[in-house]
């Protein structure tokens, strides 16, 4: 489970401590990488979305009230710096045609078994670039962040209906692109 | 089958215990652990292949960023945030002290100050609120 920083570093850095405030980048830094590299898709430019997120979080944290957890108010902010991003590249995802529904899926045990680890990871990291910016988005935040289907959507804006929607969606793919490499264990 | 809610909140350990012996009931305790054996794995995959250091050192990058917006003077930081709303109260002064001038002058009346300095100076005003549009506008 994500964790926020301690409450008193967060209370000091609302505060307009600045050593606080590092604090906390330290304790995000990685993890809003990972989020950004999944929506922007190219490490560099990621990486100065990054930046460009904390400063906007440095100039605006005194807004932060608690109504939310911390880490939620965090990855939404890395989050729209990213789709700025994109808007700014006209590569801002317009429609999706991967919306529709798909049957409710997840990802067999034995893929894991059977399939070389390196081989999976491949594949995952492959699937998981070339997937829709906001599709990676919603995975990063679950699989990773372990944020709960509410705080995704309080990251991402999105209905609920279309978060669960494109993490079903989301696992499909990465299943589908796993029994390519493992065709025989297909149901 | 296993509906989208049912699997939904089973993945993400929302159902309660009664609903959870109730899905073991209809497919099977098996299924259910499958269901949640293959998302954890799936999970710990993805974990790994997300894990990967900056290339550069981010962390001074932010640092050198951080120190600069606290070097920012005051009044920098102040445009910056309300920087569209300085330029729209610019842009209304401007049009407000340029109105009068208009009027007076097409109702053929005299004023005490020249019409022409008045709307020069209605013009850099406006000229000077949609600059500050245009620099800090995006930026809040």
């Amino acid at each position: 489970m994500h964790t926020d920083p301690d409450h008193d570093i967060i209370e000091r850095a609302v505060g307009g401590d600045h050593a606080a405030f590092r604090t906390i980048v330290e304790a995000y830094q990685h993890k809003a990488l990972s989020l950004a590299q999944r929506i922007v898709k190219d490490r560099s430019v990621a990486e100065d979305a990054v930046q460009d997120a904390f400063i906007r979080m440095y100039r605006s944290i005194a807004s932060f009230r608690g109504d939310s957890q911390f880490s939620t108010w965090v990855y939404r902010i890395v989050y729209t710096t990213c789709l700025n991003i994109l808007r700014a590249q006209r590569r801002a995802p317009i429609l999706d045609p991967l919306d529709e529904e798909a049957p409710p899926s997840w990802v067999e045990p034995e893929i894991f078994d059977q399939l070389d680890r390196s081989m999976i990871e491949e594949v995952l990291q492959d699937e998981l670039q070339k997937m829709s910016p906001t599709y990676a988005a919603v995975m990063d935040l679950f699989y990773v962040k372990e944020c709960s289907y509410e705080e995704i959507v309080r990251v991402t804006g999105m209905p609920l209906g279309t978060v669960k929607t494109r993490l079903n969606r989301g696992r499909v793919i990465l299943r589908d692109a796993l029994f390519v490499r493992l065709p025989e264990l297909r149901p | 089958m296993i509906t989208h809610d049912q699997l939904d909140r089973l993945i993400a350990g929302q159902l309660t215990p009664s609903e959870f012996d109730e899905l073991s009931r209809i497919y099977g305790s098996e299924t259910l652990r499958r269901i949640l054996d293959g998302d954890a794995k799936l999970r710990e995959s993805i974990v790994l292949v997300s894990a990967q250091p900056p290339t550069t050192n981010l962390m001074d990058r932010i640092d050198l960023s951080l120190e600069r917006e606290a070097s920012i003077p005051a009044w920098v930081t102040f445009l910056t945030r309300w920087g569209v709303l300085v330029g729209v109260v610019i842009l209304a002064v401007a049009v407000v002290s340029v109105l009068p001038v208009l009027v007076e002058s097409g109702a053929g009346g005299s004023s005490s100050v020249s019409p022409l300095l008045i709307s020069v100076g209605a013009i850099l005003l406006a000229v000077l609120g949609v600059a500050l549009y245009l620099e800090y506008g995006d930026r809040r």
